[in-house]
């Protein structure tokens, strides 16, 4: 069962498993609001958690997908248990670490012996030419005198600790009670209700749904994952008898032929069925 | 009446007849844009008209009992500078044209521009221009 986090009303998913789940395997697109931790001072690429919309986390729990649990209390300081499992924890990373490294440097001397070797040949036979030169008898052949020295024998140095890597947790790791009293209130209001039928329909029909802010509307259908496709259709949710002038009519259709979009008018007539109206501009008549 | 003018004047349009509609108090126009187009349903409307999902719903119904040849109805936003804005409203989920239509719309349109008949023609070419009519067999 996926844990959607409520923190002041805004549901969110820390796990990365659950995010790429929800949107390959439940079309639940979201939005990425957190910092990405290797690319910090930018925002043209968010990361972790991702922002669930109200309608996708109420179709989630209703859908019997996901769970909602109240996160919205500060984090607790950890026990003198916890302190010790974190640095045991650390201190195992560390050492693997220091392994690995230790393994990868033997692999480039092995690679590079030949280099090294004559490197070491070259300082011993620059040594040998200061103590001639200080009036020490040397013979020729000790120039010429091969080093013995095995691949082994190169030392590696050991790094400190501070250049190892440490692993900044986006999800919580701690086993925790999860605190299921989440007074989730959506949807309540007329909009929102209409707002949530109309998103639950669309997903039903096999859309994917994402915020229509951008394109001044509801929410933006498209016909497949928004990373491969653009959307087809601006869905504005208007209830059936409120009155708009034909001007609205007309603003609406200019925007959606500017981006080559339908903008469809979604509604719940007198019959409390969906009704959807296509609204397309015809550049001539 | 400025619709009606912008259809067969301007754009062409054939076949262009009025039916009113008493019980929502408009006018339906129906025509085709070409002798080949399917014929299509026009609604003239002020910018300063007031519409709701319902009405146009309402609307969308009415024009199924016209019969024109393709589904839907052109709404013709007419504004107090004389401008004319055609916007189609259909019912269900109409997907937006897909690149390749654009460009078979645009050649199209392309060639109905080049072998539109000429409005105006010159004192000098007049004797050419009705023997060619004459030709044709136009009178």
């Amino acid at each position: 069962m996926i844990r959607i986090s409520v923190i002041h009303d805004k549901p969110f998913i820390w796990n990365a498993e659950d995010a790429s789940a929800l949107r390959e395997d439940h079309r639940i697109v979201g939005t990425l609001v957190g910092c990405l931790a290797r690319a910090p001072r930018q925002n043209t690429q968010l990361g972790l958690p991702l922002q669930l919309l109200p309608e996708e986390a109420t179709l989630l729990v209703e859908k019997g997908i996901a769970m909602l649990v109240n996160d919205s209390k500060p984090a607790q300081i950890p026990s003198n248990q916890q302190v010790m499992e974190f640095q045991e924890m650390r201190k195992q990373s560390f050492s693997e670490q220091k392994e690995l490294y230790r393994k990868e440097k033997q692999e480039v001397v092995k690679q590079r012996f030949e280099e090294i070797k004559k490197g070491k040949m070259s300082k011993r036979r620059k040594l040998l030419e200061k103590r001639r030169v200080e009036g020490e008898d040397i013979a020729d052949c000790e120039f010429e005198k091969d080093i013995e020295i095995n691949v082994d024998d190169i030392e590696i140095s050991e790094p400190t600790e501070d250049a190892f890597m440490v692993q900044i947790f986006t999800e919580n790791p701690w086993k925790r009670e999860d605190d299921l009293e989440v007074g989730w209130n959506f949807p309540s209001t007329d909009q929102e209700t209409l707002r949530y039928r109309v998103f639950k329909d669309l997903w039903e029909k096999g859309h994917f749904l994402t915020t229509g802010g951008k394109f001044g509307g509801d929410f933006l259908v498209y016909p497949g994952d928004p990373y491969r496709y653009h959307s087809f259709f601006i869905a504005v949710c208007i209830p059936y008898q409120k009155k708009m002038c034909a001007l609205d009519i007309v603003a609406m259709g200019r925007l959606g032929s500017n981006v080559k979009k339908t903008v469809l008018l979604c509604s719940v007539n007198e019959k409390d069925e969906l009704t959807y109206t296509s609204l397309r501009w015809t550049g001539i008549g | 009446m400025q619709v009606y003018l912008d259809l067969c004047e301007v754009k062409n349009w054939t076949n262009v007849t009025i039916h009113p509609c008493e019980e929502l108090g408009v006018f339906f126009l129906t025509g085709q844009s070409s002798d080949a187009s399917p014929t299509e349903a026009v609604l003239p409307l002020n910018s300063t008209t007031e519409l709701s999902v319902e009405k146009i719903q309402e609307y969308l119904s009415n024009t199924e009992l016209l019969g024109t040849e393709s589904t839907g109805l052109l709404l013709a936003i007419t504004d107090s500078d004389s401008t004319i804005n055609y916007y189609k409203v259909t019912g269900g989920l109409v997907p937006p044209e897909s690149p390749e239509e654009m460009e078979e719309k645009k050649s199209r349109r392309r060639q109905k521009f080049q072998q539109r008949k000429p409005k105006f023609v010159r004192v000098d070419q007049l004797e050419e221009y009705v023997q060619k009519l004459h030709q044709t067999g136009h009178s």
